[in-house]
């Protein structure tokens, strides 16, 4: 009984605060504003609009001077005919017609390319394309069986210590992904085919030697973009005692010999004053990488 | 009189890829926006108001992206936000009827009305529309410096292949800056923090005096940086990096022991989109019935339980509270060890993508606002600061070369190129060599159809270029969007590239196309040149 009581206090309550805070008279206001600005048409500010108008104009005035030739050509009876079907069917133009549109991307370009990224410091990407052209470039260079007799290889040349790697490769590939072991070094690949070791290579007599790089058993086909690979760690084994400052406002350098007290090892011991949480690096120096941005919750709406 | 010993440093990076359907008004992907309008960018912009109302003198610095620049600016997304608002509104006034037997509940239901009429208040009649004025007026009085971006958010570790696509990015990047505030930007934020040395040159002859970095992209760089990530350092081609720090970056993001965490936040994952009864919330979700977060959000974290308590305002603005002291307590201490070890003002870098101030952590605003009140009344030791004012007034910086980086997971490029991705790096070189070709073969075009195609070929290639698809492929949601923007937008290129090529332009095609990706307008393609 008493519950039944309170009920109707209750929603005398909310509907008094609701008149005191206001929300609604807010949202009353809102849907009167609304219908003044439904009246003088809404007109939000765009720095751009008006940009964006002038060429969907140019283009307009374009397509108009288009029509207008192709009806000249056209006879008068077509011309009307075709008229009349337009102004049945085309939509005015001046207006996007929003056709259905479809794509794929293409499953290659038929180009003969080598492109290699560097994913991490200790993982290189590389994709490739051999163009049809210079497929029978090889095919008529070497025999129909050309493809059967090779076997396409990765040449992974590190720049800096100038080693080598070869890395077979399959015909059904077109990227790859390759361990390497030495971050900060300059990376290129060349892409090749190799003649299966029972194969001796043997050229059509018409080519010239010069025209079709063949080395012993390798055949050269395409070199990639050169790359360097990220660092990975704290170059503490290569610190000098003597550090380059620019005053990045007049770009006059001077280099300042660092108290002995930084050097090397020194430095490492700053370095775990400066980060006193030493979970987070080795004694390699090697961070914890695992950013809280990025790999945990998305941080980003879109994300 | 504080005895300021250093600086901290805090950067919001504000970004959205471009989402503009003219063609339909049901893409859920353009609602990314208007979440991030009402959660984050409003909200900011009321608390910077606050402060500079009751005279409180804070510096911040913020990235707005020029696709973010350009959807603001965009009269139709700006209509229809104005739409989504009135719908929120509605459903509001349904939930102050619906939860009239609750109180708490009633409460709760009162304060998203008025919060989303406000933001109709504050949008339309404030700001007229455009909100980028307000981010503009904190800039000018001095409170705030804006940064740009690249273009489209292009991922620069994978781009830079073909450097003149980058050179684009930060070209671009530069002159939607230019034609929005008016000046020339100081600072970059490079996409996900991606450096390569490569870019410097690029960096510099566009006038970009400083970028951020991840913590490495200043820890491994070479010679080694003797104050750690605690001082810029300067490359060879005299780009400034500052480098997040590690301490307050990880108080704030980790979804462990970060702030956001706290059992009094609301609860993001409590919607009534996904609770409310089907028949009743049915108009207020996805067009074709799929359930989606409408914003409205009853339940606090509470702790690690399914038995959700409801939200509490005022004990939500307590934690905020407790926590921005504990913030700046940490620094204070941090500081104070610091510059007994340096012989120059630490500056501690904190940069944070700026959704997740509001958006993810909805009380993130309200935390910056009594931060930033605190550190101008409190005694603390040091003085908040952007990476500008630093270099103004520390020019002399260690040189150094930071090292290739970005702030993805694991620190290098994994996010943006994995076995899910990787199909589409040979897609975007390709696509930016033929914008090259095409650069090369019909330089200065004069006023004619082909220069629109030519400038039109520009904005899809940016457009696919967008390290967002990619992120989004990795992520897992959304991920046939992703796909799809990436094979419209090479789609898009290609048929024009080959139109150009054939001299066959379709006037109207090229409208169509204009219309949905009327992204930089007054864009030249000769950047490609």
């Amino acid at each position: 009984m008493s519950e039944n009581t309170k009920e109707p206090k209750k929603e005398q309550k909310v509907t008094k605060k609701t008149e005191k805070t206001s929300p609604k008279d807010i949202t009353k206001l809102e849907k009167a504003q609304n219908k003044q600005k439904k009246n003088h048409k809404l007109e939000p500010k765009s720095i751009q609009n008006k940009v964006i108008e002038n060429i969907k104009n140019f283009i307009t005035k374009i397509m108009e001077m288009q029509q207008k030739v192709k009806h000249d050509e056209e006879v008068e009876k077509e011309q009307k005919k075709a008229e009349e079907n337009e102004a049945k069917t085309k939509p005015k133009i001046n207006e996007p017609q929003y056709l259905l549109e479809y794509y794929d991307l293409p499953f290659r370009y038929n180009e003969t390319v080598v492109k290699i990224l560097a994913q991490t410091p200790k993982k290189l990407f590389v994709y490739w394309d051999v163009s049809d052209k210079d497929k029978q470039t090889y095919l008529n260079a070497f025999g129909e069986h050309f493809f059967n007799d090779t076997y396409p290889v990765l040449l992974v040349h590190n720049e800096s210590k100038n080693i080598t790697s070869e890395i077979p490769i399959n015909d059904f590939a077109n990227s790859w992904y390759i361990d390497i072991s030495n971050p900060r070094d300059q990376y290129i690949i060349q892409l090749g085919r190799k003649f299966k070791s029972h194969i001796k290579p043997q050229l059509n007599p018409e080519f010239e030697q010069k025209e079709i790089p063949l080395k012993k058993d390798y055949l050269f086909i395409a070199m990639s973009n050169k790359l360097e690979v990220p660092n990975d760690h704290i170059l503490f084994e290569e610190f000098k005692p003597y550090v380059t400052y620019r005053n990045v406002k007049t770009s006059k350098e001077e280099i300042k010999n660092v108290e002995t007290s930084l050097y090397q090892e020194e430095l490492t011991k700053l370095y775990k004053q400066l980060y006193p949480d030493e979970r987070l690096f080795d004694e390699n120096g090697k961070f914890d990488m695992l950013n809280p941005s990025s790999a945990g919750t998305s941080s980003s709406i879109a994300k | 009189m504080k005895n300021v010993k250093g600086y901290v440093s805090f950067v919001l990076h504000a970004h959205l890829p471009y989402i503009h359907h003219p063609e339909n008004e049901n893409y859920l992907e353009e609602e990314w926006l208007f979440e991030a309008i009402s959660e984050t960018y409003i909200p900011l912009l009321l608390n910077f108001k606050k402060l500079e109302e009751e005279g409180v003198k804070f510096r911040l610095t913020m990235t707005m992206t020029p696709p973010l620049l350009n959807m603001l600016d965009n009269q139709l997304l700006q209509e229809r936000y104005i739409k989504y608002l009135n719908k929120h509104i509605e459903l509001c006034e349904k939930e102050v009827v619906r939860t009239k037997c609750d109180e708490r509940l009633n409460r709760l239901s009162h304060y998203y009305l008025e919060r989303y009429s406000n933001d109709l208040h504050v949008f339309r009649d404030v700001y007229e529309c455009n909100i980028i004025q307000g981010f503009k007026h904190f800039q000018d009085s001095g409170f705030l410096e804006i940064i740009t971006c690249g273009a489209t958010h292009g991922y620069f570790p994978i781009l830079y292949v073909n450097e003149k696509t980058v050179k684009a990015q930060i070209a671009v990047g530069v002159q939607t800056y230019e034609k929005f505030f008016g000046r020339r930007p100081r600072g970059i934020w490079l996409p996900e923090c991606g450096y390569v040395p490569e870019a410097d040159k690029y960096l510099r002859e566009f006038g970009i005096e400083f970028i951020i970095t991840e913590t490495h992209g200043v820890l491994y760089a070479n010679p080694t940086p003797i104050y750690g990530t605690y001082a810029p350092i300067v490359s060879p081609e005299n780009i400034v990096a500052f480098a997040r720090d590690l301490e307050s970056s990880r108080q704030v993001w980790s979804s462990i022991s970060g702030y956001p965490g706290d059992f009094n936040y609301r609860e993001f994952y409590r919607d009534i989109g996904y609770e409310a009864d089907y028949e009743y919330i049915k108009p207020y979700i996805a067009s074709n019935g799929v359930r989606v977060n409408t914003g409205i959000k009853y339940h606090r974290i509470t702790g690690k339980t399914d038995q959700k308590d409801y939200y509490d305002v005022q004990w939500a603005k307590d934690s905020a509270e407790k926590q921005a002291g504990h913030f700046m307590d940490c620094r204070t201490k941090q500081i104070e060890s610091l510059a007994n070890t340096m012989d120059v003002p630490p500056i501690i870098t904190c940069p944070y993508d700026a959704e997740l101030y509001g958006h993810w952590w909805y009380e993130g605003p309200y935390w910056l606002y009594i931060l930033f009140k605190k550190i101008y009344y409190d005694d603390c030791n040091f003085e908040l600061i952007t990476p500008s004012d630093y270099i103004d007034r520390h020019p002399n910086i260690q040189v150094s070369t930071p090292c290739r980086s970005s702030w993805g997971a694991n620190g290098y490029s994994e996010v943006w190129l994995n076995p899910t991705n990787d199909y589409a790096h040979r897609h975007l070189h390709k696509a930016g060599d033929r914008m090259c070709e095409l650069a090369y073969l019909y330089p200065n075009e004069g006023d004619t159809l082909r220069r629109q195609a030519l400038n039109q070929c520009a904005r899809e290639l940016l457009l696919a270029q967008s390290s967002d698809w990619l992120f989004i492929i990795t992520n897992g949601t959304m991920v046939e969007y992703a796909h799809k923007a990436i094979k419209e937008h090479i789609g898009r290129f290609t048929k024009l590239y080959y139109q150009i090529k054939n001299d066959k332009i379709d006037a109207q095609y090229l409208l169509d196309v204009f219309d949905k990706d009327d992204i930089f307008p007054e864009i030249d393609y000769m950047i490609y040149y």
